[in-house]
C-alpha cells in the first residue's frame, strides 16, 4: 500500500485528498472538452453569420457540413468529455477516494478521442457524410462516420463503468462512509441515465453502421427515429442531471449553501431516472405511426413528473443560497440576493445558467413538447432556439462556471484573468439571449432550421415565397447574438488555456 | 454543503415553503397534462394520427392517378390539381420537389396524404403566425386533415435536411405550393 | 460546516425571497402557456 499513499496529495485550500492518476484523467478529459468547445465555437460563428441572411457568409455546401459538425462536436463531444471529467472528479476527489484502474480511464479516453476526431474529419472532408448529427436513414454517411460515433460511445460507456466501480470501491475500502454527498448522488443519476442512453445509441448506430457496409438491411426510417431519440433524448437528461449537480456544487462553493432538505433534492433526482427517458417521444410528435395516448403519455414524461423534479431543484438551490446568506446577516426579502457574490465567476455562471435554463429553455421545452403545440415548432428555428437555452445557456454556462474552480484545483495553478472570468458568464449569456431570441422569433414565423437560404431558396427554385422576408430583423439578431456569444465563449477558452500554460504554480 | 456527505439524518420532513411549492408544481403538472386532452376534445387543431404503410412504387402510382383524375392546369411545369372538397389529396415529396401543386377551396376539408419516395423530408406550411409542420417519411403515409380558413397562395417548405445537389438545387430549394381559392 | 440548521420550523417561510422568485417563474410559465395555446387557436384547423 505504500505506493498508494504517495499517489495522493492533500489540497491545501479545500482539504480534499486528491488521487494523482485521477487528477491527470480529469485534466485530460476537460482539456479535450474545451478543445471541442473551441472547434464548435468557431463553426458556430460561421453558421450564425450564414443564417443572418444579410451576411450569408458560407457557401451552401460548407454551411451544411459545419452545421453537422457543430451539432456533433458541441452536443456530444464537448458535453461528454467534460462530463467524464466531472464523473472522475465526483467519484474520487469528492469522496477522498482513489480511481480504480486508471489504465481503463486512459483506454476510454483514447477510444473517445479517436472516435471524435474520426467523425469530425469524415464530416469535414466528405460532403455526403455531413448529414447532420441525427443521421436519419435512408440518408447514408460513410461507414467511418458511424464507426467514429460508435467508438466514442463505447469509450464513454467504459468511463461510466469505471465511475461506478470507483464509487463501489470507495465504499468497500472504507474511504467513504454513509450516504453519498448530494453532488455525487446527482452524478450517479447522470451516469445511470447515461447507461441506457449509450445502449440506445448502440441500437441506433450499430445496425446503421452494418447497413453502410452492406451487412444488414436498411432500418425502417421510423424505427431508426425511435432508436435514435432513445439515445438523443436521454443524452440531454444526462446533461440536465449533470448540470443540476454542478448547480448544487457552485451554490456551495460560492455561498456555502446547503440544501434545505436533502430528501427532497434526492427524490427529485430519482424522478429524473424514473421518468425522463419517456420524453424521447417529443421528437416524434408529428411523425406518422404513433397513437394519441402514446404521444400524450410519453411526451408528458408520465404526467410531467420530471418537470416537477426540475421545479423542485429550481426551488431548492436558490433557497439554500438564501438560507446561507441570511445566516450571514442579510435582511429583508431580497437582501440576500442583492448581496450575493455577483462578481464571483461561479455565482455569475450559476445565476445566468439557472435563469436562462428555467425561464427560457425549460418553458419553451415543455410547451413545444406538448402534443398539439409541437405542430407549430417542429423543425423550425424555434427548436434550436429552445435547446441553445438549455444545453448552452444552461449546461455549458454551468460547466464553464465549474471550470473556474475545477481547473485551478486540479492543475494546482492560479486562474489567469480573474477579472475577465467575472464578466465572462454575463457576456456569453447576453450573446446567447440575442441568439436564442433571434432563432425563436424567426422560427415562430416558420423559418426552418438547417436551411441555407430562406429568402431566395438557392436562386432558382421552381416556387419561391416571400413568407420569410419578415424575418430579416430577427435573423440579424441571431447573427449579432452569435458574434457576442462566440466572443464570450472565446474569453472562457483563453482563460482556460492561459491558466494551463502560464498559470502560477500554487503549492499543494 | 452539497459536496460533503449529508449530516445526521437527512430524511427530515419538508418545511412549509417546500410543501407549498411542491404542491403547486404537481398541480401545474396536472394542468399541463390535462390541457392536451382538453384541446384534443374541444380545440380545432389536433395532431394527426392516421397512418398507413406504403411503398415508393405504390405511392408514386396513387399520386399519378390522383393527378390524372383532378388536374386543372399547370404552374411552372408542375400539375395543378384540385381534389374534390371533403376528399383525398396526395402530396409527394422527393428530392427536391413537392408534387403536385394543390388547389383547395376555402372552408372545405381535405385529407392530405403525405409521403416520400426517397428519404425523409419535412412538410412545413407557414401561416399568419407560426407554421404547421409534419415529418414526411418514405414507407409511411401520414394523413393530415386540413381546412384552410383563408384564400391565398401558400408555400410548402421542406424543413428536414434532405441533401443538396448544388448551391441552386437541394434541401433549401425544395418549395412547393398550395393555392386556396374563395 | 457546522453552521446552525436554519429553517424547518412549522411557522413562517424558511426562504421567503425564493418563494417570491419561484412564484414569478410560475406566473411567467402560465403566461407563456396561455400565449402558446392561443396562437395554436389561430392556426388552420387540422387533425
Ligand atoms: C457561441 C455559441 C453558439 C452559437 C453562436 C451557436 C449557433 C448555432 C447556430 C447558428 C446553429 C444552426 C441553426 C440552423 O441553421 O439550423 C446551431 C445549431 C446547433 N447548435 Fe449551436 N451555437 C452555439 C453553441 C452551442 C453549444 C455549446 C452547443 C451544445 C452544447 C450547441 C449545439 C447545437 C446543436 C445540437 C445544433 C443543431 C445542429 C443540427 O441542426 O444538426 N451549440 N448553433
Ligand atoms: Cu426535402
Ligand atoms: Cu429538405
Amino acid at each position: 500500500m505504500a505506493t498508494q499513499a504517495t499517489a495522493f496529495r492533500t489540497c491545501p485550500v479545500t482539504g480534499f485528498r486528491v488521487h494523482l492518476p485521477a487528477q491527470k484523467l480529469v485534466i485530460v478529459n476537460a482539456v479535450a472538452g474545451v478543445l471541442a468547445l473551441t472547434v464548435g465555437g468557431i463553426l458556430a460563428l460561421l453558421i450564425g453569420l450564414t443564417r443572418w441572411q444579410a451576411v450569408h457568409l458560407l457557401p451552401a455546401d460548407l454551411y451544411y457540413r459545419f452545421v453537422s459538425m457543430h451539432g456533433m462536436t458541441m452536443l456530444v463531444f464537448w458535453m461528454v468529455f467534460f462530463e467524464v471529467a466531472g464523473l472522475y472528479f465526483g467519484s474520487t476527489v469528492v469522496l477522498n477516494a482513489r480511481l480504480v484502474k486508471p489504465a481503463i480511464g486512459w483506454l476510454a479516453f483514447v477510444l473517445m478521442a479517436v472516435g471524435a476526431v474520426l467523425a469530425d474529419v469524415v464530416m469535414l472532408v466528405d460532403k455526403d457524410s455531413a448529414i447532420m448529427f441525427t443521421a436519419y436513414v435512408p440518408m447514408q454517411a460513410s461507414p467511418l462516420f458511424y464507426l467514429g460515433v460508435i467508438l466514442f460511445a463505447v469509450g464513454a460507456l467504459v468511463a461510466v463503468g469505471l465511475f461506478f466501480v470507483t464509487i463501489v470501491a470507495a465504499k468497500v475500502e472504507g474511504r467513504h462512509r454513509g450516504s453519498l454527498p448530494l453532488v455525487t448522488y446527482g452524478l450517479v443519476t447522470a451516469a445511470i441515465i447515461a447507461v441506457f442512453t449509450l445502449l440506445g445509441g448502440a441500437m441506433a448506430f450499430i445496425p446503421t453502421f452494418l447497413w453502410s457496409i452492406g451487412l444488414m438491411a436498411q432500418l425502417d426510417p421510423e424505427t431508426y427515429r425511435n432508436l435514435f431519440w432513445a439515445f438523443g433524448h436521454p443524452a440531454q437528461q444526462v446533461n440536465l442531471a449533470a448540470m443540476v449537480a454542478v448547480w448544487y456544487t457552485l451554490a456551495t462553493l460560492t455561498t456555502g449553501a446547503k440544501p434545505l432538505n436533502e430528501k427532497l433534492s434526492r427524490f427529485a433526482f430519482l424522478l429524473y431516472i424514473l421518468f425522463i427517458n419517456l420524453g424521447s417521444v417529443h421528437h416524434l410528435l408529428v411523425d406518422p405511426g404513433l397513437s394519441s395516448p402514446m404521444r400524450i403519455f410519453n411526451t408528458s414524461y408520465a404526467m410531467y413528473l420530471a418537470v416537477v423534479a426540475s421545479m423542485v431543484h429550481a426551488f431548492s438551490i436558490p433557497s439554500a443560497v438564501e438560507v446561507a446568506q441570511r445566516a450571514k446577516g442579510y435582511k429583508g426579502l431580497f437582501g440576500w440576493l442583492i448581496h450575493a457574490p455577483w462578481k464571483e465567476p461561479g455565482f455569475a455562471a450559476l445565476a445566468v445558467s439557472m435563469v436562462m435554463f428555467g425561464f427560457i429553455g425549460g418553458v419553451t421545452g415543455v410547451l413545444q413538447g406538448m402534443m398539439q403545440l409541437n405542430m407549430l415548432a417542429h423543425n423550425t428555428l424555434m427548436i434550436p432556439g429552445h435547446f441553445h437555452a438549455t444545453v448552452v445557456a444552461g449546461t455549458t454556462v454551468a460547466f464553464m462556471g465549474l471550470s473556474y474552480y475545477l481547473v485551478p484545483l486540479m492543475t494546482q495553478k492560479k486562474l489567469v484573468g480573474m477579472a475577465w472570468a467575472r464578466w465572462q458568464p454575463y457576456i456569453y449569456g447576453f450573446g446567447l439571449l440575442l441568439l436564442i431570441s433571434g432563432m425563436w422569433l424567426s422560427g415562430r414565423m416558420g423559418v426552418p432550421r438547417r436551411s441555407w437560404d430562406v429568402f431566395n431558396f438557392g436562386g432558382a427554385p421552381t416556387f419561391g415565397t416571400d413568407a420569410f422576408n419578415a424575418a430579416s430583423g430577427t435573423l440579424a439578431l441571431l447573427g449579432i447574438g452569435a458574434i457576442i456569444a462566440v466572443i464570450g465563449g472565446g474569453i472562457f477558452v483563453v482563460i482556460m488555456v492561459s491558466t494551463l500554460l502560464f498559470g502560477k504554480k500554487q503549492q499543494g | 454543503m452539497s459536496l460533503a456527505p449529508p449530516q445526521r439524518v437527512w430524511w427530515k420532513p419538508l418545511g412549509r415553503t417546500e410543501r407549498l411549492w411542491v404542491t403547486l408544481a404537481v398541480l401545474w403538472a396536472v394542468v399541463l397534462f390535462l390541457m392536451m386532452l382538453v384541446w384534443g376534445a374541444v380545440g380545432k387543431q389536433d395532431t394527426p394520427v392516421e397512418t398507413y404503410r406504403t411503398t415508393t412504387q405504390q405511392f408514386t402510382a396513387v399520386t399519378d392517378e390522383f393527378v390524372k383524375n383532378y388536374q386543372v392546369g399547370t404552374d411552372k411545369g408542375v400539375p395543378v390539381v384540385a381534389p374534390p372538397p371533403g376528399g383525398d389529396a396526395y402530396l409527394r415529396a422527393s428530392r427536391w420537389a413537392w408534387y403536385p401543386v394543390l388547389e383547395l377551396k376555402k372552408g372545405q376539408t381535405y385529407r392530405i396524404h403525405l409521403s416520400s419516395t426517397d428519404i425523409q423530408h419535412g412538410f412545413s406550411l407557414p401561416q399568419e403566425v407560426f407554421s404547421l409542420n409534419y415529418q414526411v417519411l418514405p414507407g409511411y403515409i401520414y394523413v393530415v386533415t386540413l381546412t384552410p380558413p383563408e384564400a391565398g397562395e401558400f408555400p410548402v417548405v421542406c424543413n428536414e435536411y434532405c441533401g443538396i445537389a448544388s448551391e441552386k438545387v437541394g434541401h433549401h430549394s425544395m418549395v412547393g405550393k398550395i393555392v386556396v381559392k374563395e | 460546516m457546522a453552521r446552525k440548521e436554519a429553517g424547518h420550523e412549522e411557522k413562517g417561510f424558511e426562504a421567503p425571497g425564493t418563494l417570491v422568485l419561484v412564484l414569478v417563474f410560475l406566473a411567467w410559465f402560465a403566461l407563456a402557456f396561455t400565449v402558446a395555446w392561443s396562437s395554436l387557436g389561430r392556426a388552420w384547423p387540422v387533425h
